[in-house]
């Protein structure tokens, strides 16, 4: 920027009051360098040179004094050439044409007797990225290279690498490569190690340079002198030598297993993973393996800086994916400290639940029990979560775990209760009899609690189990009468349908208030979708109180709730391949090298990337098909993720509602016209995200549960080829058998099914059977494929359902056979 | 490895020394890093390290400076930290006190510093007793320009030869910190000792050392019975990069040539449950909006011969709580309002014995709006001449080539760690 201003020259105007500081600045060096009484003390030189590294440091453009700082560095003082070639190095790519006036004195310094100034010299004079040098560096290289100092050779040897990325083809032409290849047997440790680096990275296309037997052996013997950074280099070079036999690697991990005890955690990081990736073959020796390399890097996690525990606990965090009980008997290990920072704490958090286990499951509630009152709100909050997963994971523990949830209700902080309640939705789901526990908390609660989503969550609650507990109607009741308050549409939305849904449960103490609640919705609520919303249960009532209290009063859905596919499984599978790339940033973004090598979006943490990726995987499945009932779905989609977020969406949210299979009465259709026409434009749409909703978890009260794994796409498209990869490739299968109550055609029931988007893949006739092959497809890209065969002498129709997903299975097996009552089945089937 | 470029910001994220060693990064790359910390701070999903672009900085902070290392590729990462912590030791023992203030002071240095620390993104030397002997803040005479240390490009890469004391002298500490976790119940959650052996060396020439231990698995191998010393048992041990590993692996010798000065020798880690040597149970009465009251009871529960010095036993209150009274026996109270937090110094804790103090605070008729964690009670304290674990050093054998007498001091001191009981 001061660029500029120096084209002036700056003796015209010397120091006057009203010069821009920067041109003054610059001014006054210029005229210090040029200073010959200076030139002559070297300590006052230095002095004047120190100020305009100091200017450059702060940022100010010096460069104007190219010229004189070419001079200086002349000079024999070797603090005054480390900062002339400073100040070279930083400049000469600006001034390439200058910078040509230097070479000679680099040249010079080259030749110095003092190997520290040739080292100095080779050193920058090859850092200065000017390929227009290059013939001039070439000859001192290839002289470096054979220096009597081991200084000059390491610094010569990195300087390879450097030309290298200057221009490629001038190194591999100059045969300098072959003499670094001759320098890896040499008696200096430190120019060996610089040769290793310098030759992987130029065959780095061939992933380094190929590992023999005689050179493994070498590095493996000489490993003890090399510095301690040296020995981590050497030892992931010798990761990649593949042991011809048993023998063999026991015999190198004798040698490396000393490497453990190496206080630079650096080296054990490479030991650890030359022992996971050489063992990695034999599976029998695995078990001994991991015991082993978990205890420097637990000891490391555990004594060392804040930076490296998490650098730990990330790699641990693998190695506890590929063994669960590793950590049996170190959970303490991993209880936090109350000093450390947050990113310690919730890895650690994450590890303790994984790695909880039957053996060691009290110790583990205890402690997160502890944290629920930590200051960090953030903290208190994913204990918590931690505790609901543990209780879900482990059915035996569970009471235990329920029993603490239930107990934080008790403690009277807001936060704690918020978070507890949102999480007990979830466990209800799962072990549905506990609900008579915590509903008698759930009064207390509903007075204290002001955040929405858990008041959403106790109201759910309040609707779903209501019969658990006798005061339950007028618990609602007080909501119902301040509803003119409430100030969340969230609330006032669940309150709607846990009203309805406690009205088929306990008409009589019910029916006054939902008289109130819904005319007070329908007459007065400014919230579009609420409103909505009542009107249609309003309508349906009025319609048929029957037809209403089906589909309100669906069994509730700890089935759906295991068919979520969990973002988590993805991680699982992520995590599986980290193990390949050990010891590197890919660990700790928890992403393979690819995935965040060239994004370019900024990156935060996993969840978000994983939101992205999520995002992705939807619009793309939606992209599949072009017709109209595609372009519906994908609104459906979208809508699903941008829950609660605009009006205009709302209003195709309640779309989706009217949608349902079961709502397929004309009556609805007629109670919500506006729908209606939308309605017609997609005849078959998603009749489980529906379903869903009428689980009254509308995706605003519980984003977490609104499951996305049971939606089918529309016009789902898989050829044979792959469905046949897919059948022998999936594992995870469920078998099914019903009996028909007539003996459809084959044509009508492939009919039926496409009409559910599920499609036929081949279909053919036998003797007494008919075989059928389908496949759908869910919105996350993940098949489900069907095998049915139906046997028509006795009507049994058996069916094989096969899915990645094992969790998808139960619930994909009721939407086939809800597919077929009424026409082919009678519902009691 | 691989580093592309090391920044020394300050804490608004301004450069204050930066050295691009690969030049594939921009270098103005470094003003995304200070927003996104923040962002990310704000959000409650901090990290030491943090990705914008596929640029990943890793960093350390230390004191008013942070110290970070940009890299675009799948670098080792636990090598990249550990080597920022001992670009930390080097400045730190260049300039005593590492800060924004110390850096600008020494720019020239750090700058000189950094060119030899690295090279291309690689380590090279960073041991700074090597770099200090060609590396200093003194001017030298143009003739007497230094050349490179034989150490450098040795395989001894950390003792310069030629080095002479009149006295020959070793200094040996055996530290032992406790760190301890114990619930509000009483029930010890986790202990362990991390124990680390210091040395002050202060030896001319070469000279090669044998330090003995009453190392348990040596007794065994040598059926040696420990007899009325107890042998220790060595699991979880770390040794510095002078120790010949393979040799303690085969016959539990330690023996090394060692730099020169001070240094950490090894460290180990021992997770036996030890009875807590400080133990504090504390009552407290809570008349919310009126007053709180605390009984504490501290108890020592190491031998009566030893005494805990500098004893501080850390209790947190309430934010809110006011007008402090105290009583005690024994030591001073007082109340830092900064920490909310009584601190209770006791300057001589003998053995075996038990103290009381009972602290009264007043708090405000309204509550505060935000509720308060429960920060555990911490205690500090340091107990000379002895160890936990029952470590000793047996002998120190030190031979060199002139055959000089020197002289081994060994000194024993226990102190906490991590020494926290959570409270009610």
């Amino acid at each position: 920027m001061s660029q500029q201003h120096q084209s002036q020259p700056q003796q015209q105007r010397p120091g006057g009051y009203f010069v821009d500081p920067k041109r003054g600045e610059v001014g006054e060096l210029r005229s210090l360098l040029r200073n010959p009484e200076i030139q002559r003390d070297v300590k006052k030189h230095r002095q004047a040179v120190q100020k305009v590294i100091a200017t450059m440091t702060h940022g100010i453009d010096v460069s104007p004094l190219f010229s004189e700082m070419i001079m200086v560095s002349a000079s024999k003082d070797i603090t005054l050439k480390k900062m002339v070639y400073l100040y070279l190095c930083n400049y000469a790519e600006s001034n390439s044409e200058l910078s040509l006036l230097v070479i000679n004195t680099l040249q010079k310094d080259c030749r110095d007797e003092n190997p520290m100034i040739r080292g100095l010299a080779l050193r920058n004079m090859c850092s200065l990225r000017l390929s227009s040098l290059l013939e001039y560096i070439l000859p001192p290289l290839k002289n470096g290279l054979a220096d009597r100092s081991p200084y000059v050779r390491k610094t010569a040897v990195m300087g390879v690498l450097k030309v290298y990325y200057l221009n490629q083809q001038a190194i591999l032409d100059s045969g300098l490569v072959s003499t670094v290849y001759s320098l890896l047997t040499e008696t200096s440790p430190v120019v060996v190690v610089n040769c290793l680096v310098v030759l992987n990275e130029i065959f780095s296309n061939e992933g380094g340079i190929e590992i023999t037997k005689p050179l493994a052996y070498m590095f493996l013997n000489r490993l003890l002198e090399f510095n301690e950074w040296a020995q981590g280099i050497v030892l992931d070079f010798v990761r990649r030598y593949s042991p011809t036999s048993e023998d063999e690697v026991y015999e190198i991990l004798n040698v490396l297993d000393s490497r453990f005890k190496h206080a630079n955690a650096g080296v054990v990081f490479a030991a650890v993973n030359v022992f996971l990736q050489m063992t990695d073959s034999l599976p029998h020796l695995l078990d001994d393996v991991y015991q082993r390399v978990k205890v420097p890097l637990l000891t490391f996690m555990s004594t060392g800086t804040p930076e490296m525990s998490y650098v730990c606990l990330q790699h641990l965090h693998i190695l506890l994916q590929r063994r669960p009980r590793l950590f049996e008997s170190d959970i303490k290990l991993f209880f936090c400290k109350h000093q450390e920072p947050t990113y310690v704490k919730l890895k650690k958090l994450e590890l303790l639940t994984d790695a909880a286990s039957v053996a060691n499951i009290q110790d583990v509630v205890d402690e997160l029990t502890a944290y629920v009152t930590d200051v960090d709100v953030e903290m208190a909050s994913r204990s918590i979560a931690a505790l609901s997963k543990i209780a879900m994971r482990f059915e035996s523990c569970a009471e235990f775990c329920i029993n603490q949830l239930i107990s934080f209700l008790e403690l009277d902080i807001s936060h704690v209760s918020a978070s507890t309640l949102l999480v007990l939705t979830d466990v209800l789901r799962k072990f549905p009899d506990r609900a008579a526990d915590v509903l008698p908390q759930l009064s207390h609660c509903l007075s204290s609690v002001d955040i929405p989503e858990a008041r959403a969550a106790i109201i759910w609650m309040l609707g779903e189990f209501g019969e658990a507990l006798p005061a339950s109607p007028y618990l609602l009741e007080t909501v119902v009468e301040n509803v003119k308050d409430e100030p969340s549409h969230v609330v006032r939305q669940q309150l709607l349908t846990s009203c309805m849904k406690l009205f088929f449960k306990r008409a009589p103490e019910c029916q006054s208030m939902l008289g109130q609640l819904l005319e007070y919705e329908v007459n007065d609520e400014t919230h579009m979708d609420v409103h909505d919303r009542a009107l249609l249960y309003y309508r349906l009532l009025r319609n048929d109180v029957e037809q209403a209290a089906r589909i309100l009063s669906v069994e509730n859905g700890a089935a759906a709730l295991r068919a979520t596919r969990f973002a988590e499984d993805e991680l699982l599978e992520t995590r599986e391949k980290l193990l390949e790339v050990f010891n590197s940033l890919s660990v700790v973004y928890n992403q393979v090298p690819e995935a965040f090598l060239s994004q370019q979006v900024p990156y935060t943490q996993h969840k978000a990337a994983y939101g992205e990726r999520y995002f992705a995987s939807l619009t793309n499945s939606s992209e599949g098909g072009q017709s109209t009932h595609d372009e519906a779905s994908r609104r459906v989609i979208t809508l699903q993720h941008q829950s609660s977020t605009g009006n205009l969406l709302d209003v195709e949210d309640d779309m989706t509602f009217g949608l349902d299979h079961a709502a397929g009465d004309a009556s609805i259709q007629s109670a919500v016209p506006m729908r209606a026409a939308a309605a017609a434009a997609a005849p078959h749409s998603h009749s489980l995200h529906s379903d869903q909703d009428l689980l009254g978890l509308g995706a605003e009260v519980a984003p977490r549960s609104s499951s996305v794994g049971v939606q089918l796409v529309p016009n789902a498209t898989l050829d044979p080829q792959n469905f046949e990869n897919l059948w022998f490739a999936t594992t995870n299968s469920v078998e099914a058998a019903m009996t028909l109550s007539v003996v459809p055609t084959m044509a009508e029931l492939e009919r039926t099914f496409a009409a559910n988007n599920i499609a036929t893949m081949a279909s053919s006739e036998e003797l007494e059977a008919m075989r059928f092959y389908f496949y759908a497809q869910l919105v996350t890209g993940d098949y489900v494929l069907i095998e049915a065969v139906f046997d028509i002498p006795s009507q049994e129709l058996a069916v094989t359902l096969k899915a990645d997903q094992a969790p998808l299975l139960g619930e994909m097996v009721r939407i086939f056979k809800s597919c077929l009552i009424g026409k082919f089945m009678n519902p009691d089937d | 490895m691989v580093a592309s470029a090391v920044f020394l910001l300050d804490l608004k994220g301004k450069v204050l020394i930066s050295r691009n060693y690969r030049g594939d990064i921009p270098m103005n790359a470094v003003d995304r890093f200070m927003p996104l910390l923040l962002d990310m701070e704000e959000e409650g999903t901090s990290s030491p390290i943090v990705i914008a672009d596929g640029v990943t900085f890793v960093y350390v902070k230390h004191s008013n400076v942070y110290l970070v290392a940009t890299t675009k590729r799948n670098a080792n990462v636990a090598m990249i930290f550990v080597y920022l912590h001992k670009l930390l030791t080097v400045f730190t023992e260049y300039f005593k006190e590492l800060e924004e203030e110390s850096i600008r002071d020494n720019f020239v240095i750090v700058y000189e510093l950094l060119d030899e620390l690295m090279d291309f993104g690689y380590p090279q030397a960073t041991d700074s007793k090597i770099l200090q002997s060609y590396i200093t803040q003194e001017y030298h005479k143009v003739e007497e320009a230094p050349r490179p240390p034989v150490a450098l490009t040795n395989a001894v890469s950390w003792r310069p030869p030629n080095i002479k004391y009149k006295k020959n002298e070793v200094f040996l500490d055996v530290v032992e910190s406790v760190n301890m976790l114990a619930n509000a119940n009483g029930n010890v959650l986790r202990s362990e000792i991390v124990g680390a052996v210091k040395m002050r060396v202060f030896l001319s020439g070469m000279p090669e050392l044998r330090l003995g231990l009453n190392d348990k698995v040596l007794f065994e191998a040598t059926g040696r019975t420990a007899g009325k010393a107890k042998a220790v048992e060595l699991e979880d041990v770390k040794f510095h990069q002078c120790v010949r590993l393979s040799r303690f692996e085969n016959d539990r010798t330690i023996s090394f040539v060692p730099p020169d000065g001070e240094f950490e020798l090894m460290s180990y880690r021992l997770s036996t449950a030890v009875k807590p040597l400080i133990w504090i149970e504390a009552v407290v009465e809570r008349h919310s909006h009126s007053r709180v009251e605390y009984l504490i009871k501290a108890k020592s529960q190491f031998k009566r011969r030893s005494i805990a010095n500098n004893v501080d036993i850390v209790i947190p209150v309430p934010s809110d709580a006011d007008s402090p009274k105290f009583k005690t026996t024994i030591g001073t109270v007082t109340y830092s309002p900064e920490k909310n937090a009584i601190v209770w110094n006791i300057k001589q804790f003998p053995g075996g014995k038990e103290f009381l103090m009972r602290a009264h605070f007043g708090l405000p008729s309204i509550d505060a709006e935000d509720q308060e964690g429960r920060p555990p009670i911490s205690v500090k304290f340091e107990i000379p001449y002895f160890t936990t674990s029952g470590i000793q050093v047996r002998y120190l054998k030190i031979i060199e080539n002139s055959g000089y007498q020197a002289l081994p001091w060994v000194r024993y001191i226990t102190q906490n760690g991590d020494y926290q009981l959570r409270m009610n």
